[in-house]
Formats: C-alpha cells, structure tokens, sequence
C-alpha cells in the first residue's frame, strides 16, 4: 500500500522555494505573510482520535512518541501520526484541547 | 498543547494548508479563523485579537521512557494513517533546507539548522541550544527578571522549563533517578518535570510554575523572534 505522501512534504523534499511576489510586503502586516501552500484539509487533522491503553499497543521501545499530561491524564501520540495529521483534536484530563506539532 | 476554548465556547481545528512564518496555520470550523499553531494566536477572520491558551507543555520522548513513566497512558492508535513507520519529513530533517520561504530576519550566531529549545516571558525571547545539553542536563539562568531551571535529558529528548523560586525560596536542581524527575538540592525534595509538581521530601504538593517552550531551528525562532536572546554556557 503506497504511504500517503503530501504536497506540503513533496515540496520539503524537492526544495522548492516559492517566493511570492509581492509576500515581502511591510513586517507588522501579518495578512500578508500568510502563504497558502495546500489547499484546506489536504493535511487531515484528527477529529475524533481513538485510544489504547499504554498496555496493549505495539509500537518500537524507540519510537519517537508526544507525550502530554494533564489533570493526571496521560496521552501519548506517535510522532510518525503527528507528522502525518498535524493536529489532534482531543480532551484530556476533562479539558478540550488541541495539539500540535 | 492549546486549550481549544475560547470565551467559553469549544472550537476545533483544521489544517488551513498555510503557512505563517514558515509554521502552520490552522483554522476553526466553527468561525474559519487563521490560528498559529506555533503561537495560538487568531491572525486573521472573526476571532482576530484572540489566543489559544497553552495548557500543557508537550515533550517528545521515546515509547518506552513514556510508557515505564506514565503506565496507565492512552496512546493514539493508527487512526486513518496508512503506514505507521514512515516519517514524512525525514529527509527535509537530514537537509540544509530551512523551509519553504526564506526567513525576513536571518540570524548568524548559530547555523541555521541548530536545535534549540525557545522561551517567551513576555515581550522577550531566549534560544537554548541543545548543544548545550551535552555537557549537563540541567542550566540555571536568569532571564526577563526570573530566575529558571532549563532541563534537557538527551537519552530521552525530555525537556522542561521552570521558575526556580518556590515561596519565595530559590532552588538549584539536578538530575533525578529518571528522566521525569529532579532533586532540588536546596531541600533535598524530588520533583517530577511533566507536571512540576514535588512528590517526594520537604517541599512535597508544591508546584513550580512552568516556562512554556518549543523545540526549533534556529533559523525559524530567529525568524519569529529577531530580538531573541541566546544562551551561553557560562
């Protein structure tokens, strides 16, 4: 099954640089540094994440993993997820949050 | 880590497919706000002025480091993701290449690809190189009128940023018997460096007050914070 493979890494991986015309517009003009690279939801984030317990996955002792706490609650998310949904929605320790990498 | 209420309303978050100084852009369902997924703050769209709380720090540690610290964790499963072993930017991590637009602000005192662990207190930025965690895992520094214990644990990528003073009392630190612990040496208590709570010893239930920081280039803090300040191993 081929990996799902994005623009956004294609372009990392090819080195494109795209520098638009007209993006070197004054510092403090925050609209204009805003560059679309992707279209919306071309990366998906996770909405409705689904857990297991630390006891019953498989994953390699090494894998690089981000870990948050919160309110006692641990939740850990492969780096390789991450890298590949770049954001989780998620609640953890009763509080609704988001995270990132 | 960003609280995902605002005003006391819930949003969730997308990928805009943008960039904002070379970081990602998410946007809210609810409004289509522009969000900085590097800083929380709304760029552009209804909720412009507005920031996302940070509620936690998020270190990135090896599997089985979290699993022996937090047992009873859940861990995310391969939700929708078709191979779990690749890593995407694998190759643009081994690269010179420093993202898609060349930085406004190019700072030269260290290369552009040096990791760094970054702190804001208030209007001011400082950049700890993680070269500087080889030597000792923990620095003491005194930056923007506070005094803080920066810690970095290179075996397991644990990292952690604090106030050192407690009541009043300011504390020096050093490594603990795990990764996710330090002892003060003033004290003598044991401290646990995810939640910065004490568990154990004179000062136990006490909590230090967290430095949110971010792992980065440093081409790319530069960039966002060209009057950073940087660290020197003393």
């Amino acid at each position: 099954m081929a990996t799902r493979r994005g623009l956004l890494g294609c372009l990392l991986v090819s080195g494109v640089w795209l520098l638009g015309h007209g993006a070197r517009l004054a510092a403090d003009d925050t609209a204009a540094e805003i560059h679309t690279v992707l279209p919306k939801d071309a990366i998906p984030a996770i909405l409705r994440p689904a857990f297991l317990p630390a006891q019953q996955v498989q994953i390699a002792p090494d894998a690089a993993m981000i870990g948050v706490v919160l309110n006692g609650e641990a939740h850990a998310y492969a780096a390789v997820l991450l890298n590949a949904h770049e954001i989780v929605n998620d609640v953890v320790g009763g509080e609704k949050v988001a995270t990132t990498w | 880590m960003f609280s995902r209420t605002v005003d006391g309303r819930e949003y969730t978050f997308g990928v805009s497919g943008k960039l904002w100084r070379n970081g990602l852009v998410m946007y809210d369902h609810q409004t289509d706000t522009l969000w900085s997924g590097v800083t929380g703050e709304a760029l552009q769209g209804p909720l412009t002025g507005k920031h996302l709380t940070i509620r936690a720090a998020v270190p990135k540690v090896r599997w089985r480091d979290w699993r022996a610290a937090y047992p009873h964790s859940q861990v995310l499963t391969s939700h929708g993701v078709q191979d779990i072993d690749e890593d995407r930017y694998a190759s643009y991590h081994a690269s010179p290449q420093t993202g898609l637009f060349l930085p406004e602000h190019i700072n030269a005192q260290l290369p552009p690809k040096a990791l760094i662990m970054g702190i804001r207190i208030g209007e001011q930025a400082r950049a700890y190189p993680l070269q500087v965690f080889t030597q000792a895992k923990i620095v003491t520094d005194h930056f923007a009128g506070k005094d803080l214990v920066v810690y970095r644990d290179a075996e397991s990528e644990a990292s952690a940023v604090y106030e050192r003073r407690v009541d009043g009392q300011l504390l020096s630190f050093k490594p603990g018997p795990m990764w996710t612990l330090l002892e003060d040496t003033t004290t003598g208590s044991t401290w646990d460096i995810v939640t910065g709570t004490a568990v154990a010893g004179p000062l136990a239930g006490k909590r230090l007050h967290r430095v949110p920081h971010h792992h980065s280039y440093w081409f790319a803090w530069a960039d966002f914070y060209p009057h950073t300040t940087l660290f020197h191993a003393p």
